[in-house]
């Protein structure tokens, strides 16, 4: 059988292949074609379109079987598997590929079981490939595609392009998107910049816009100052104070400032004992409480008593007649602000004493009295009358609540308290509030 | 040492006693915790006491009647605690009562049941903009529990609440 044929009649041949009514001459004519061919030229000579189709074929390998069953009449199959066997590996550009497929394949089955055997094969091969599967359902389905394979293979390439494309415009879409959102971002954060400018703006230019900008900017960035004064009166956070003395190595004007405060504080303290040397000064604490928003009535009296009487160790007798049983075994909470200073135990200490703390009793005495007169209360607040001095509940020694359903309105929010074990439990009612529950809260 | 001791506990405790009117009012100040008895006979009501306390930053202290509860009402951080009114009520098993209190609320305690241990309520409070609170809650014999928060004023109201059979 002759090999060599003229490039019209390998056109004929081809088209009666892709046609289908190739003979099985025919078929083994283009066989032996395709092998001369491939000894000589390889691939050239073959047709375009198909080689196409194979090629693309392998990269969609569910896509192959009906490409060579445009090519492969029933009958012509073995001699043209026999020339793909030597072909597809080339093709395919995957050894690994076209060895699974060809592995399969037998030159004395019939073609449907070689495409089924093939099919199972490039299946096995492009595991994952979620588009064989949609492509093969939609070429089997569709007869007039099955009539017409390499239409339908067109078809499904095209498909296979457009879902590609897709993909494609879906993945630029994302990226456009997650563009958008970095681009969304940036008006977002000039709109900030631009409110925090503004705010300045508006705190510098208002009627005590200085003030204002002042308090704004000083919030922002603490005045140095007032962070070495700060330092001086023991009153910054551990990382402040560290922060402070590492600046203060090496600023020797913020060192000569931190001197000044301290030689400030202590002419201050000196000429403050000087004035007041020999007043009592015991009735000031209320205000001071007052003004430190610590309760008066909580007055750790006991403590200050202890550290102004030193060694004299009355305190709790004296407690133990200003406050009623219940109060006495309840630990005070508010720490006492000076230390307990002891008493230094020299020569003559004793009638030093006497004459120091003199002044001490009679303003423990004045003190006493003043509290027995005004009560609770202090200069300066408005007092609370009591009707009568018997108290309106009795507590128990052990309070113990369980709630078994709780139910606010739409606009409140509710917390449950207990402060200590065996304390009442406190349903604590926020009202007012944004309705943002609309069948209300249920505990 | 011992004899300056004993002078200054001399000075002061005459300094308490010419200070302090060692009177009744003091004696009455005192609360007197109520034991818990739970193995106690059961009656058949008990009696309900409600206190109306407002809690404000316009008067600074705590009501001497309120000496007891002072220490749990703390933490709210108001300057001043007032009993407004008090409440008291006989309730027998299933039966309920309101109380009118200010602001024109109403708080309505229902009793649903007791043993010698404990005692079930439904608590529930109105303002004059319908139901605030609902709550269905048990409390141990003569236990107290507290409802805090609606609006009065400058502050809030606090409203002990205690079971006492």
């Amino acid at each position: 059988m002759s090999t060599h044929l003229s490039e019209q009649a390998l056109e004929t041949l081809l088209e009666r292949c892709e046609r289908a009514v190739a003979t099985k001459e025919e078929c083994e004519q283009l066989a032996s074609l395709l092998q001369e061919q491939e000894r000589e030229e390889g691939w050239c000579g073959f047709r375009e379109e198909l080689r196409q189709g194979l090629a693309l074929e392998v990269e969609e390998p569910d896509l192959a079987p009906q490409a060579l069953r445009q090519v492969a009449p029933d009958d012509a199959w073995a001699p043209l598997a026999s020339a793909l066997r030597h072909e597809l590996p080339r093709a395919a550009g995957s050894a690994d590929l076209a060895a699974a497929v060809m592995e399969r394949l037998d030159e004395d089955l019939a073609l449907d079981a070689a495409l089924s055997v093939m099919h199972e094969g490039l299946q096995r091969e492009a595991a994952g490939v979620e588009l064989a599967d949609s492509v093969m359902e939609s070429l089997e389905l569709d007869e007039e595609l099955a009539a017409a394979p390499l239409g339908a293979l067109a078809g499904a390439l095209r498909q296979e392009g457009a879902l590609r494309q897709e993909r494609a415009l879906a993945d630029e879409t994302l990226a456009a998107a997650a563009g958008a959102s970095v681009e969304a971002e940036r008006p977002l954060r000039r709109a900030f910049e631009a409110l925090g400018e503004g705010l300045a703006r508006e705190a510098s230019k208002g009627i005590s816009g200085a003030d204002l900008s002042a308090a704004i900017m000083g919030a922002l960035e603490p005045d140095p100052q007032a962070v070495l004064s700060a330092l001086v009166d023991d009153e910054l956070s551990l990382a402040e104070q560290r922060a402070t003395a590492a600046r203060l190595a090496d600023d020797r004007l913020a060192r000569q400032q931190v001197t000044a405060f301290v030689e400030l504080g202590r002419a201050l303290r000196q000429e403050l004992a000087r004035e007041t040397a020999g007043e009592d000064l015991s009735a000031i604490w209320s205000g001071v409480a007052a003004a430190l928003e610590l309760e008066a009535e909580r007055l750790p009296l006991a403590q200050a008593l202890a550290a102004e009487a030193a060694e004299v160790d009355v305190a709790d007798a004296v407690m133990a007649e200003i406050l009623p049983p219940a109060e006495r075994a309840v630990e005070p909470e508010v720490e006492l602000i000076v230390e307990p200073r002891p008493v230094r135990a020299t020569a003559g200490a004793s009638l030093f004493r006497r004459f120091h703390l003199l002044p001490l009793l009679a303003a423990v005495v004045a003190l006493v009295a003043v509290l027995n007169v005004l009560g609770p209360e202090y200069p300066g607040v408005e007092p609370i009358e009591p009707e009568t001095v018997a108290l309106a509940i009795e507590l128990a020694e052990v309070n113990n609540t369980e709630i078994e359903d709780l139910v606010v309105s739409d606009n409140a929010m509710v917390q449950v308290f207990q402060l200590d074990e065996g304390a009442p439990m406190i349903i604590l009612i926020d009202e007012d509030l944004e309705a943002t529950e609309p069948e209300g809260v249920t505990l | 040492m011992l004899v300056h001791r004993r002078m200054w506990f001399l000075a002061l405790l005459a300094a308490f006693v010419l200070g302090f009117p060692l009177g009744d009012a003091a004696a009455q100040a005192r609360p007197r915790p109520v034991p818990a008895s739970p193995a106690a006979a059961l009656p058949d009501e008990l009696t309900v006491n409600l206190l109306v306390v407002a809690a404000t930053d316009s008067k600074e202290g705590v009501d001497p009647r309120l000496r007891s509860l002072s220490r749990h009402l703390n933490f709210l951080r108001y300057k001043g605690y007032v009993l407004l009114d008090t409440h008291v009520a006989e309730l027998g098993p299933k039966s309920d009562t309101t109380f009118e209190i200010v602001g024109g609320r109403k708080v309505n305690v229902a009793l649903l049941k007791h043993t010698a241990e404990r005692a079930q309520f439904r608590i529930q409070i109105y303002s004059q903009n319908g139901k605030l609170l609902d709550t269905t809650l048990s409390v141990n014999r003569n236990g107290t529990f507290i409802v805090a928060g609606p609006r009065h004023e400058d502050g809030i109201l606090i409203l002990p609440l205690q079971a006492r059979y």
